[in-house]
């Protein structure tokens, strides 16, 4: 419950997410048994990517790296009226995709461990080419400058220090540039200012219209059950993207977004504001927990940042993970299993019960609430490393966003180039280096080209009959 | 809309889009004559991603050139993004105030930046009354003293008072 309260008490803080949580309570936890404790973290780590959203949907600025993409069909529909609609819809998903996701750690853990062990550098190498691949679905009307985007962000995921040399690269001298720049920053100056300048210069609210704001929260949960199989489909994905260690919130909410985007027959809407660009990134990263526990679990490797941290909680506690967890302590991973569960329905009902009151704040004229939320966005950018460094590289950010904005470039695909960029270049690298081209035939990296053959196949299949045809 | 059906352009050919495209093509040229003195493991991926990029650059310039004047097709494809219309000189003015609260902060510090910034945001571009005033720098600084104690925020103490 505490570890539920704090995470839903940070999540709507843009760029302050679980992680500030979890480690705010970690020393808290050594004054607890393991079960408590271990629980506690579970319930912050949970429920994080369900409070995130308040500000993605209601201000258009990403609450942490998992609500990125929700922000793309959440944020219009806030601004035409139905973020209570958005935000039900967001919760329930979340709630949906947290409970398969501890679903699916209760059945697969006893039986995951080959198929854990079968993800090497060039099947992560292969999803990071797959996630590569999104970037023409999301790069609208001008793929050419979506493209140039792209390299764009991929060019400044290189800056720093480089994964395969002692070299730093393109830091000007500038110490903060060594470590490269934070994703926090980069996402809320392509986001966050932009949007934030744009309603300024507006004038008026973030909702365009009188609708009533905060009735439709039974809306939301219809449109879960409408689209109940695309809420399990993407559940299922966060799960697998969870399993595999150093794909991150980000990577899950982009492939998911790219996926519902490609597999919807009618995507005229995505963009605009259409509930399924809300639902399948949400529903992926609550269940994306359970399956980051996977491997924690049963390996010892944490999935992420978050789960290094219950990692080291673990290890604090004198329970070390492992196959043998399974055998001599099968009691406490049923209590992380049911903290999973339970933290996901307690944060919808708390998330809610207070959507309604904080959908109003859209109402609100903006040049009043602006000096509270630009100051919030201003420190969640600090807060990555802390150096002034950090709020000149949002205004950089913002500045260049809008610019983006304005000549029609979309800004999505440079943060997903942004994202892979460190990806590809050390998982290339170590692939090319152990493998040479042998991996281009392993089995993974062949199902899962394959299964992304499938999907093409099947979107195009139209074209494809009419081309054979002829 | 038939497929042939010639619409509005979809390009816009400003001042501004010129100016960003030169400074996107300039920033991968700057990248690929920066990687050039690296370690060549270090160099290969920068190297990549900014030949790539100008070559997408190259074409971007040459279709704008040869299509000049020309119909556009409109795209079947949707835009995910938003493409906004306000005018720069709209948007500059409210980049400057965000420019001058993190100057601000470097300057002077969180209390006094943040305290001058609401107050004189909320009188210029709301005409705001004293108590409104009051009321919102509270509510601005409520959330950065119990945010940054918290969160072990150390802010910068302003280069002038340090």
């Amino acid at each position: 419950m505490i570890g539920v309260l704090v995470a839903i008490a940070l999540g709507p803080v843009p760029g302050v997410g679980g992680l500030v949580g979890l480690t705010l309570l970690l020393p808290f936890t050594f004054g607890l048994d393991p079960a408590a404790g271990l629980a506690m973290l579970i319930g912050v780590s949970a429920v994080n990517n369900t409070s995130d959203t308040f500000p993605a949907i209601l201000l258009g600025v990403p609450g942490s790296s998992g609500s990125q993409a929700t922000i793309l069909d959440g944020y219009p529909m806030a601004r035409r009226g139905e973020a209570a609609r958005a935000l039900s819809a967001s919760f329930f998903a979340s709630m949906i995709g947290g409970l398969i996701g501890a679903i699916a750690l209760t059945v697969v853990l006893p039986i995951a461990r080959p198929l854990v062990l079968a993800f090497g550098t060039p099947e992560l190498l292969t999803i990071s080419f797959i996630g590569l691949g999104t970037i023409g679905l999301l790069s609208g009307k001008r793929p050419l400058l979506g493209l140039i985007g792209a390299a764009l962000g991929l060019l400044l995921g290189t800056v720093g220090q480089a994964p395969v040399a002692p070299v730093s690269r393109f830091s000007f001298g500038f110490d903060y540039l060594f470590d490269g720049i934070p994703l926090v920053v980069l996402a809320m100056g392509l986001f966050a200012l932009p949007e934030m300048v744009d309603i300024l210069a507006r004038g008026g609210s973030i909702a365009n219209t009188n609708t009533k704001i905060g009735s439709g929260w039974i809306d939301g949960l219809k449109d879960n059950i409408r689209h109940r199989w695309l809420v399990v489909r993407h559940s299922l994905m966060g799960v697998v993207i969870g399993a595999i260690p150093g794909l991150g919130s980000s990577m899950s909410d982009w492939l998911n977004y790219g996926y519902v985007v490609q597999a919807a027959k009618d995507k005229s809407q995505f963009g605009k504001g259409d509930v399924r660009g809300i639902i399948a990134p949400e529903s992926a990263n609550n269940a994306k927990e359970g399956g980051a526990l996977i491997p924690t679990l049963l390996f010892g490797i944490p999935g992420g940042a978050g789960m290094a941290i219950i990692l080291a909680a673990m290890v604090v506690h004198g329970v070390q993970p492992g196959p043998r967890l399974l055998e001599s302590d099968m009691s406490l991973v049923f209590v992380l299993i049911w903290s999973l569960a339970l933290a996901n329905i307690l944060a919808t009902a708390i998330c809610l019960v207070l959507s309604r009151p904080i959908a109003r704040l859209t109402l609100i004229p903006f040049n009043l609430a602006f000096p509270v939320i630009f100051f919030l966005v201003v420190l969640g950018s600090y807060q990555a490393t802390r150096h002034i460094g950090d709020l000149v590289a949002l205004l950089v950010i913002g500045v260049f966003g809008w610019i983006m904005k304005r000549v029609g470039m979309a800004r999505p695909p440079l943060l997903i180039g942004f994202i892979l960029a460190p990806l590809i270049e050390r998982d290339l690298w170590i692939t090319t280096s152990r493998y040479g081209f042998e991996w281009l035939f392993r089995p993974g990296v062949i199902i899962l080209a394959g299964i992304v053959l499938l999907f093409v196949a099947l979107h195009y299949r139209h074209h494809l009959i009419r081309a054979f045809a002829k | 809309m038939n497929d042939d059906t010639p619409s509005v352009p979809t390009h816009r050919t400003d001042a501004l889009t010129i100016a960003f495209g030169l400074l996107v093509a300039a920033i991968f040229t700057g990248a690929l004559v920066g990687s050039w003195s690296m370690a060549r493991s270090a160099a290969l991926m920068p190297m990549a991603i900014a030949i790539l990029g100008i070559g997408l650059c190259v074409v971007g310039a040459l279709r704008a050139v040869l299509l000049h004047g020309k119909p556009i097709k409109e795209s079947k494809a949707i835009d995910i993004d938003e493409v906004t219309n306000i005018l720069p000189h709209r948007a500059a003015r409210y980049a400057a105030w965000m420019g001058s609260y993190i100057a601000g902060l470097w300057l002077v510090g969180l209390p006094v930046a943040t305290i001058a910034f609401t107050i004189m945001f909320l009188r210029i571009e709301r005409r705001a009354s004293p108590l409104v005033m009051a009321i919102v720098t509270g509510i601005t600084m409520g959330a950065a003293l119990l945010l940054g104690q918290l969160l072990n925020i150390r802010w910068p103490a302003g280069i002038l008072f340090s």
